[in-house]
């Protein structure tokens, strides 16, 4: 017998570490509540499907970060066609402390980063969510732990 | 706890933003799906329009239709074409049997032209001033028996011809539909000159045109109309001067005037054609049919002789200019020539109550060379009688 969670019982534990990650993953909260809320609404569309997969999260990441990233390629672009300068609201405390820890990493070992330490994820999980190997994950991972533990002076915490 | 999971732990403990309960998720999975169908639908009607534009781009062919509204040109075409297809039966009454149309030959069949037995058929060329009036006369002739589609050709009758620049149509593209017989028109030539004196070639005659246009043409007269194998006209049944000088839309108004002369000329000549081609079908004809002038036509056509007592404006022989005079002057005194000889046709009568006129024919040749200082270029004309006498 397969035990299936309902929707609303994975959206109410998921939602806010999935709005975690997403803030610092991209560094905007609006462009992370957007990706977040467009993988929620598509997810409960299709809950029979995703509910019976090995990692609702993962799939969930997947499109919440495509999402968000695809939102942000458009609003680049239109910046630059309408020359409109869209000023980006700070982050609030504490999040912005911690984006400012991470803000030096690429944008895939924080995507990496976050998806290991804040969604929990695994890293056959995170390899599914990001479409690359296992290996390429462990690699990125040690390669930004090394590059936190400078940052933090505390190298054996990650 | 790694020293990140533990500082992220206090966002996901007090979260930077109210969760949206799932009914907002719904709403905004909705709105997804009406923004992905209008998007559907919006596509399909670009392919569609595109598409619709493709065939529209790739089928450049001018419209055709008589009813269709185009440039100036096909508006002025319907306003004529439909005062032709329209002549009322009161009018072409009125007008009645003109001595002066030439009243069609009856002919008697052979075996070798039985392929136009139930054929009304029209040989002529778009430079030939004489098939301009002809081809008027059929219009209004056999609108009586079907329905005329696209005449959209304007032609000019050539500038060298006795009648020049006489405004008309051509019969290349026409459809005619009839319960009653099949039309099948020919234009030869068109009012292009080829250059070497002549005119560019055309359409070309079908079998059995050929084979009837050879034994009742051998002149190769044109127009040349063959009504069922079994009434013949050569040449135009009427003058053509009548339609010098004036427009498409003055015919097509004039034509409804049963005083001008417009009418008498081509409705007069309508007259004896529907009364030709009533014979065709004699067990189910229109009404044209039973009238009284179509009775009196196809009285006519048995006789060969008009039954009006009118006397034309032509009975004297024209004048000849003096034989230095311009062509322009010669080619007025041919065209009175022509009017002399089909008034007279058209009151011939036999001065012999024991003889009966069986054919009639007006010819034309336009001379090579001068003749009895007429100059060359002009075309003279002369009659032919056949008949037969009871002793």
């Amino acid at each position: 017998m397969v035990f299936v969670e309902s929707f609303d019982a994975w959206y109410l534990r998921e939602h806010d570490r999935m709005i975690a990650t997403l803030v610092l993953t991209t560094g905007e909260l609006d462009l992370a509540v957007e990706g977040v809320d467009e993988a929620c609404s598509r997810a409960l569309e299709r809950w029979n499907r995703v509910g019976v997969m090995d990692s609702p999260s993962g799939w969930v990441y997947r499109v919440a970060i495509n999402h968000a990233r695809r939102v942000a390629r458009r609003r680049t672009m239109e910046q630059s066609v309408f020359r409109r300068e869209v000023s980006t609201p700070d982050l609030p405390a504490p999040a912005s402390e911690l984006w400012e820890l991470v803000a030096a990493l690429s944008e895939r070992q924080r995507q990496v980063v976050m998806l290991r330490h804040v969604a929990e994820l695994k890293q056959s999980e995170i390899g599914t969510v990001l479409g690359i190997s296992r290996g390429t994950v462990s690699s990125t991972l040690h390669d930004a732990h090394q590059r936190l533990g400078r940052l933090l002076n505390d190298d054996h915490e990650f | 706890m790694s020293e990140l999971t533990r500082r992220s732990q206090a966002l996901i403990d007090e979260p930077l933003v109210p969760r949206p309960l799932p009914e907002s998720l719904r709403l905004r999975s909705r709105r997804r799906q009406l923004r992905r169908r209008s998007i559907a639908v919006g596509l399909l009607a670009l392919v569609v329009i595109t598409a619709f534009s493709i065939v529209k781009i790739g089928d450049p062919a001018p419209p055709r239709s008589v009813t269709s509204k185009g440039d100036n040109s096909n508006v002025q075409l319907l306003s004529y074409f439909q005062a032709a297809v329209n002549v009322p039966n009161s009018t072409l009454a009125a007008v009645g049997l003109p001595a002066t149309v030439a009243i069609p030959t009856e002919i008697t069949p052979s075996l070798s032209t039985v392929g136009t037995n139930g054929v009304v058929s029209y040989v002529g060329a778009e430079y030939c001033s004489y098939c301009a009036i002809q081809r008027w006369a059929l219009l209004v002739a056999l609108s009586k028996f079907g329905t005329f589609t696209h005449l959209d050709r304007q032609v000019l009758s050539s500038s060298s011809d006795v009648y020049s620049h006489l405004a008309s149509w051509s019969f290349v593209g026409t459809k005619y539909k009839s319960s009653y017989f099949t039309f099948e028109p020919t234009e030869t030539s068109s009012s292009t000159p080829n250059g070497r004196g002549g005119f560019a070639p055309l359409e070309k005659l079908s079998s059995s045109q050929r084979i009837a246009f050879n034994k009742y043409d051998p002149q190769g007269a044109l127009p040349f109309v063959d009504v069922g194998n079994h009434y013949i006209a050569l040449g135009a049944s009427a003058s053509p001067a009548v339609l010098e000088g004036l427009s498409l839309g003055t015919i097509g108004s004039e034509l409804n005037d049963p005083t001008s002369p417009v009418a008498k000329a081509i409705d007069g000549t309508a007259n004896y054609l529907i009364a030709a081609m009533c014979t065709m079908e004699p067990k189910a004809t229109p009404p044209v049919c039973a009238t009284f002038t179509s009775r009196a036509a196809a009285k006519a056509l048995g006789s060969g002789v008009s039954p009006t007592s009118q006397i034309s404006s032509a009975t004297t022989y024209p004048t000849q200019p003096p034989t230095n005079a311009p062509k322009s002057v010669w080619k007025k005194w041919s065209a009175k020539e022509h009017a002399f000889w089909l008034a007279t046709a058209g009151s011939y009568r036999s001065p012999n109550p024991a003889c009966t006129v069986i054919k009639i024919s007006i010819t034309g040749r336009k001379l090579t060379k001068p003749l009895f200082g007429i100059p060359a270029g002009v075309t003279i004309w002369g009659m032919s009688l056949l008949g037969k006498c009871d002793h």
